[in-house]
This record gives C-alpha cells, sequence and structure tokens, in this order.
C-alpha cells in the first residue's frame, strides 16, 4: 500500500553504489553452514498491524536484532511461519520505511515483510512473491461527524480529507472522492489518525487492518466500508495486494517463499490478521493522563533506554568528536614559514588539504544522508556490514569533528599572540606551546560552544533512525506506532528530551565556573623569621602540567 | 666592563638586516654584548628597536647578517632554536604571562618542560626568584587577578627561572602607570648590580643613564651613535642623537 517515491532516490543511489561494487569486489560467501541458516527479516516495527514494536515477547512476539524490544504483528507471525516452513532462523531487522529498500539491495537483510503492496515502480527495484495478505481499501470518520452514514463514496463529497504519505490511499483512492478538499498528506499512519481525532479532518483513507487497529486507541472512530458496493473506490490489484519482497534475482528464496505461502488461503489471512489486531494492546485508556500513565507503565523501560543509547551516543561522540576537532584544528592552525624545510611545507600542505575536504564535506552534507551512504555503502560497496552501534557512534563523532575543528581552529587564531611569543621566549617548542598554554586557553574559550555541540549531538541522534539505531526517537516513533498514541507519545519524548538537553547544559556550565577557578586568591603565608625558599605554604598543590 | 677580549664576547651582531615585505626596518646592524653587559637601546618610536630585539630572540627572522651566540652562528642553524631561546630569554612589554596557569605554575612550567627539570627543584627554584622580585606570596594567583607591574615583575622571574645566560627587556615598564615602573626598575637596577648579562630597549633615560654601562641610539634602522652613558648622554656626537636626548633632557 505504501508507494515512497523518496525510495526510488535512495534506489537508483543504492543502484549506483552496487555497480560499483561487483566492478570492485570479490565477495566472501555462505559463511555459517553449520548451524541453521539465518533468515533476515526487514520491516519497520512501527506499522501496526502488519508489525510493531513491544517491550517484551507476550503473545508470541519475537527479539529485535541489535535491540532489547520485540516485534509483533501480522508480518511477525508471517515471518515466523516462513522461518519454520523453510527451516530458517529468524532475525527480525527493524528499519525506517525509507531504508527497506536499500537494505534488501544492499544484502543487509533477506526479504521485507512489511506491508508494502505490489506497485510498479517497487516491482522495478525488488522481486515480490506471491500475495500474503488483500487490503481493501476503508474510510475512517469521526463517529459523531455528519459523514459517519455515508452509504458509499459520493456521500463523502465536500469533506476534507488527508491519508499517508506516498500512499496509493492518498494518491490513488483519496481523490476518487467527489469534490473532495484535499489537504496534505501526513508522514505516518500514527500522525494521520491522530489529525483525524483533533478533527483536523472530516476523514482518512486507509486499509481495513490499520482501521480496525486504529479503533483500539480511538474508541470515536467508525469505519466505512462500501466493499461490494458499486459506489466504492476503484483500486487496482497491484495496490491491494501485499507482498514479500526478496532482492531482485533471488529466485530460489521467493520460491521457497511462494511454496510456504500456498498452503494458506485469504480466509487464513484474515484470521491472521484478526489474531494481530486483537493481540495489539486493545485496551487503552480514554483519558490523556491516564493514557500518558498507562504508556511509561508499559514502555516506561524502552523510554529509559532510548534515552541511554541516545546520551551514551551523544557523550561518547561529543568526546570523540572534539579530540578530532582539536587534532584537526590544531594542525590547521599551524603556521609555516619559508624557513621550514620544503618536505614539511609540502606534507603540511598536503594534510591541511585533506584535513579541509574532511570538514567541508561533513559540514557541507545531512547527517541524515551521511549515515545512509556510509551503512548501507559499506555493505554494498565493500561487503562490509559494520555494526550499527559502530555506524552510530562513527557518524556522529566525524560530524562533530568536522564542525568542532573550525571552531577550535578560530579559538587558537583567537588567543593572543602574546601568549605564543611567552611559550618561545622560555625556550618552549611548538608542540609544547599548544599543549600546555594554548590548548587549555582554547579549551576553556570554546567549552560553551562544545556544550551547545552535546546539546545538538543530544537532539540530532534522531536522524540515526534511517539505519534503525534504537535511540529515543526511534523508540518513540515504535511506540506511537505500535499503540496508535501519537500525541501522547510524543508528550513524553518532549519532555524526556528536555531533562537530557537542560541537564548537560547546567552541569557544563558548572564545570566552566569550575574551570576558571576561584575568583580570588590567598596570599601565601610566609614564617615570619624565615625566608628560605620553599617554606611558603600553598592553598592547593601546583599541577605539574600547568593545567 | 672595559674587557673586550673574545672569551667574554656572549652575543656578536653581524650586519643584521631585515625587511618586512619591501620596507627595510634593520640596516647593517652590528655590535657586541659581553658578559655581564646591560645594553640599553634607546631611539624614537619605529626606529626598530623592537624589531632588533625580537630578531636577536629569533620571534623574527633576519633578513641577512649574523647572530653570534657564545662564537656560534644561529640563524642557520633553526633545530636549536628552542634550546637557544632558553638560554636567551625575553620580558615582554605585555607581559606574556600564560593566562591559564597560576604564577607558581607559569614560573615552573619552562623548567620542568624545556630544562626537564624535577617538579621539586623546579618549584623552589621558582620561589627563590619570585622571592627575589618581591612576588613570593602571590603564587597562587592567576595573572588576570594581578596589577601591571606585578604581572611584570612575574614575568622576569619567569625568565630568570630559566637562569638564562642574556635577558632582553622589550619596553618593560611602558605598559605601567608611574608608581609601578619604579618597582620594576629596581627589580632589573639588583639584576644589573649581580652581573646579569641584559639588552633593554627603554624610554626611561634616567634609568639607562644610571644602569647602563653601554648605549645603543637607533634611528630610521640605523645605530647611529653607541658608547658609554657617561658620553652619549653627557657629549653626543650625531646631530640626531643630540635632538632625541634634547628632548629628554628638556623632560627632566
Ligand atoms: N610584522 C611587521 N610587518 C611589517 N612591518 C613591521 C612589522 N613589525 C614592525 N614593523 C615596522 O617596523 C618598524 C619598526 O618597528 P619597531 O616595533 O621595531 O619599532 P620600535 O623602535 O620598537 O618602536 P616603539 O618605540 O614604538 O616600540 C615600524 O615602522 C613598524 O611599522
Ligand atoms: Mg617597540
Amino acid at each position: 500500500m505504501k508507494n515512497y517515491y523518496k525510495t526510488k532516490i535512495i534506489s537508483i543511489f543504492f543502484a549506483f553504489i552496487i555497480f560499483l561494487s561487483n566492478t570492485l569486489t570479490v565477495f566472501a560467501s555462505d559463511i555459517d553452514n553449520n548451524a541453521k541458516k539465518t533468515f533476515r527479516v526487514g520491516m519497520e516495527c512501527g506499522y501496526a498491524p502488519y508489525n510493531w514494536t513491544q517491550p517484551n515477547n507476550k503473545n508470541g512476539a519475537v527479539p529485535i536484532f541489535e535491540s532489547s524490544d520485540y516485534a509483533n504483528g501480522y508480518d511477525v507471525i508471517m515471518a515466523k511461519r516462513i522461518a519454520d516452513e523453510l527451516n530458517l532462523k529468524l532475525e527480525i531487522v527493524k528499519l525506517d520505511w525509507d531504508s527497506l529498500v536499500p537494505a534488501l539491495q544492499s544484502g543487509t537483510v533477506d526479504a521485507l515483510i512489511a506491508g508494502q503492496s505490489t506497485t510498479a515502480n517497487r516491482k522495478k527495484m525488488v522481486d515480490f512473491t506471491e500475495p500474503y495478505y488483500y487490503a481493501s481499501v476503508v474510510v475512517l470518520v469521526n463517529a459523531d461527524s455528519k459523514f459517519a452514514k455515508a452509504k458509499g463514496i459520493s456521500d463523502l463529497s465536500h469533506a476534507s480529507a488527508t491519508s499517508q504519505l506516498n500512499t496509493f490511499w492518498y494518491d490513488i483512492a483519496l481523490p476518487q472522492i467527489p469534490n473532495v478538499n484535499k489537504l496534505s498528506a501526513q508522514e505516518s499512519a500514527s500522525t494521520m489518525l491522530a489529525a483525524l481525532d483533533a478533527k483536523k479532518v472530516d476523514l482518512v483513507v486507509t486499509d481495513l487492518p490499520t482501521a480496525k487497529s486504529a479503533l483500539a486507541a480511538y474508541k470515536n472512530f467508525k469505519i466505512l466500508d462500501f466493499t461490494g458496493n458499486n459506489d466504492n473506490f476503484h483500486i487496482s490489484n497491484e495496490e491491494t495486494n501485499i507482498a514479500i519482497s526478496v532482492k531482485k534475482g533471488d529466485t530460489e528464496l521467493k520460491n521457497a517463499i511462494n511454496t510456504v505461502l500456498a498452503k494458506m488461503d485469504k480466509n487464513d489471512y484474515d484470521r491472521i490478521m484478526d489474531q494481530a489486531i486483537s493481540a495489539q494492546a486493545s485496551t487503552l485508556p480514554n483519558s490523556f493522563i491516564q493514557r500518558i500513565i498507562y504508556i511509561l507503565d508499559g514502555y516506561g523501560f524502552s523510554f529509559l533506554r532510548g534515552a541511554g543509547v541516545t546520551m551514551l551516543i551523544a557523550l561518547v561522540s561529543t568526546i570523540l568528536g572534539c579530540i578530532i576537532g582539536f587534532a584537526v584544528g590544531v594542525i590547521q592552525a599551524t603556521p609555516t614559514s619559508k624557513h621550514d624545510p620544503i618536505i614539511k611545507r609540502v606534507l603540511l600542505f598536503i594534510i591541511k588539504l585533506i584535513l579541509n575536504i574532511y570538514v567541508e564535506f561533513f559540514r557541507g552534507t545531512p547527517m541524515m544522508v551521511q549515515a545512509m551512504f556510509i551503512y548501507f555503502g559499506s555493505a554494498a560497496l565493500f561487503n562490509f556490514n559494520m555494526s550499527m552501534w559502530f555506524a552510530s557512534f562513527f557518524i556522529v563523532s566525524i560530524n562533530t569533528g568536522a564542525y568542532m575543528a573550525e571552531t577550535i581552529r578560530g579559538g587558537i587564531l583567537s588567543i593572543d599572540p602574546g601568549q605564543v611569543e611567552g611559550a618561545k621566549a622560555i625556550g618552549m617548542t611548538h608542540v609544547q606551546t599548544m599543549i600546555y598554554v594554548i590548548i587549555p586557553q582554547t579549551f576553556r574559550n570554546i567549552l560553551p560552544q562544545i556544550s551547545n555541540n552535546l546539546i545538538i549531538n543530544i537532539k540530532d541522534t534522531c536522524v540515526l533512525s534511517v539505519i534503525g539505531t534504537v535511540e529515543l526517537f526511534y523508540v518513540t516513533k515504535g511506540i506511537a506506532g505500535a499503540l496508535y498514541t501519537y500525541f501522547e507519545s510524543f508528550t513524553i519524548v518532549i519532555a524526556i528530551y528536555f531533562i537530557l538537553t537542560f541537564t548537560c547544559s547546567k552541569i557544563l556550565r558548572h564545570l566552566e565556573s569550575k574551570l576558571d577557578g576561584p575568583d580570588n586568591y590567598d596570599l601565601a603565608t610566609t614564617d615570619t623569621l624565615a625566608h628560605t625558599s620553599g617554606l611558603y605554604k600553598y592553598s592547593e598543590s601546583p599541577k605539574e602540567e600547568g593545567l | 666592563m672595559d674587557n673586550n677580549t673574545e672569551n667574554n664576547i656572549v652575543l656578536e651582531i653581524k650586519h643584521l638586516s631585515k625587511t618586512f615585505g619591501k620596507n627595510p626596518i634593520l640596516k647593517d646592524i652590528n655590535f657586541n654584548v659581553h658578559k655581564s653587559d646591560v645594553t640599553c637601546i634607546i631611539g624614537s618610536s619605529g626606529s626598530g628597536k623592537s624589531t632588533l630585539l625580537r630578531c636577536i630572540n629569533l620571534l623574527e627572522f633576519p633578513t641577512s647578517g649574523e647572530i653570534l651566540y657564545n662564537g656560534d652562528e644561529i640563524t642557520s642553524n633553526k633545530t636549536n632554536e628552542a634550546s637557544y631561546r632558553s638560554k636567551v630569554g625575553m620580558v615582554f612589554q605585555n607581559f606574556n604571562l600564560f593566562n591559564n596557569m597560576t604564577i607558581l605554575q607559569n614560573c615552573m612550567i619552562g623548567q620542568i618542560k624545556v630544562l626537564k627539570k624535577d617538579v621539586e627543584t623546579s618549584k623552589k627554584n621558582a620561589i627563590y626568584y619570585l622571592e627575589k622580585v618581591g612576588m613570593a606570596p602571590y603564587i597562587n594567583a592567576k595573572p588576570r587577578q594581578l596589577s601591571g607591574g606585578q604581572k611584570q615583575r612575574i614575568a622576569i622571574a619567569r625568565a630568570l627561572a630559566m637562569e638564562p645566560d642574556v635577558l632582553l627587556f622589550d619596553e618593560p615598564t611602558s605598559a605601567l602607570d608611574p608608581q609601578m615602573v619604579n618597582d620594576v626598575l629596581n627589580v632589573m637596577k639588583k639584576l644589573a648590580n649581580e652581573g646579569l648579562t641584559m639588552i633593554i630597549v627603554t624610554h626611561e633615560m634616567a634609568f639607562a643613564k644610571d644602569v647602563a654601562n653601554n648605549i645603543i641610539f637607533m634611528a630610521n634602522g640605523f645605530i647611529v651613535e653607541e658608547g658609554h652613558p657617561s658620553e652619549i648622554f653627557v657629549n653626543p656626537k650625531n646631530p640626531l642623537t643630540k635632538d632625541f636626548l634634547g628632548r629628554f633632557i628638556n623632560n627632566e
């Protein structure tokens, strides 16, 4: 059903990488033939009732790869059945919707069981199995709406309507309503439902499973299903057929999955879908506060873990980034004079040029795009499957480093040149001058900038959700998608983000004043008679490094 | 101090010149500094006094000419620049104390990192020289907490703690209030009496007359006249010197 055109651009990009990789790499293949072969399945884990994230293994949920959460839903039930029948070890990989096809193409996952409709566009990029679900299109309205009694889509004329971005619900079905007031599309199913609940729109167009599970969260909604009526949406099978996709040319896996699907029929699918919908949390309380408590009760630990991951990535990456930034900034600020040997000048010129390219490249491209490029690109181009953790730390550190390098270069240049001359005049070398005099002063001066960067990193780690890092934002999207409690989940997470950034900024402010030392000094006392050196008492012992 | 034997010469400046871009700032400078000499360089603003001092310390690189330190040519040998500077220290008009360190640390860092002395010895030494300039009680203060005169005395102690052969001073008192000037000049007088070799750029004529045993008068990048204060101040030969000193005598 979802039909993202963005995915196409990303896919062309990855197709390019794959083309490169074919000319470059000799692939090492089939490492583990000893144990059961793994069946890596990609899905969003945030698209109920097809797939969602939950904190425990209730109702037969499956652990998510490199996460402590579990996945459940129609797709998970189907994935389990296929893995069982084919005697494979199932691994569920949580991926952003936009990353699904690239992940499949790069070989990060073997198959996508993600509620994808078999659109023509998508068929160009992946191979589809036979459908494993048929999703009819329905309309959701508020039960007290004047449209609640509609008998066909012509009764809905002049209604304001929306749906989810880049889906055929929005692109093909919705415009069929006569004189419809088509509002801009919503980013996800949860935001679309939140818009209907807030009465920003009269109706939303979606499919039956989504509508059914929405009723669990929004008791005030009503489903209008015009199936069998002539006055209904006219949608091709291509759109309503939901199928599993495999990498283009992977006929072996495709045929294996088809043999499993052949043993089931439409009734089996509907039964499994109902099973999934009832497994989805259906006991949501009604009031806002109670829902917040309900979410915190069920998913509080998930939020905490997400916050922990966010803080870990932000802190470690800010520190690593500062180290990179200092190294680069110090080199960039190294002066050359024409009295230096020519080799030193040429070498320094080349190093500076490379560092300059690094800084400009990473500052000049979005971190989200870099994340996709590095994470999936490394798998496709070099057959190097870097762990999501490594990728996360790497991307944020290298970005922070690029920003810090410029700050630090500027910070070094802004230190009074007299400090360098003072150090030179007592015979210190350039390196000693940097380490003991310039860098400590630069560090103090740019500390506000470092704390700024930490706060930016706490917030910006959310872009890592595109590669499936289980940081706070990603966790929240999963919870919002699982329960259709968009507003409540994001109320919680905005509070968490604020607490994190506010605490960090206070701690760093405290560190700043700590570094400045006391405002006044104590005169050292001396024994009135003994004027010999070394009899002064110090209020604090001087540090050797002079920092 | 009239002993001119070769082995007594610490610094020998030969045909030194310096151009910035196309501007010649120093032109064929020649003079010698003997052990325990106090050489005062005087001259009007822009005459190149600071540039000369900075060339001697290699903070600026001479365009041509030679600087011999204990007979060794030092401008051609870049590698020993740092160790040369630890022997020929410099005190600046703007003190240039390390802002990130306490007074004690300022006086210790060079000893530890450059001379590789251990912490205890460095500390004792630092305090010895801080006592000498009357700043020992301030060891725990940071530079920003002190007055200009105090900072300059600490800068002198920092340079002394390196136990240099020669100490260069570039207008050490011109950033100071009149009442602080004497504190610093008294310290310098004391050092002169103890036999420290010093080259001092100064506008304090009374001090120069009193302390120096050699006066160098510069104008337009040249050394116009050089000699003992009793000659230069009493009986200047060059009209430029007369003119310059005339202003000083009138001021007194
Ligand atoms: N880095 C530089 N680049 C270009 N010109 C310079 C530089 N440093 C000094 N000069 C020029 O050299 C000339 C001599 O400067 P210098 O500082 O040596 O004079 P000075 O005798 O110390 O003067 P003052 O008594 O005012 O300190 C001045 O005209 C100055 O503009
Ligand atoms: Mg000057």
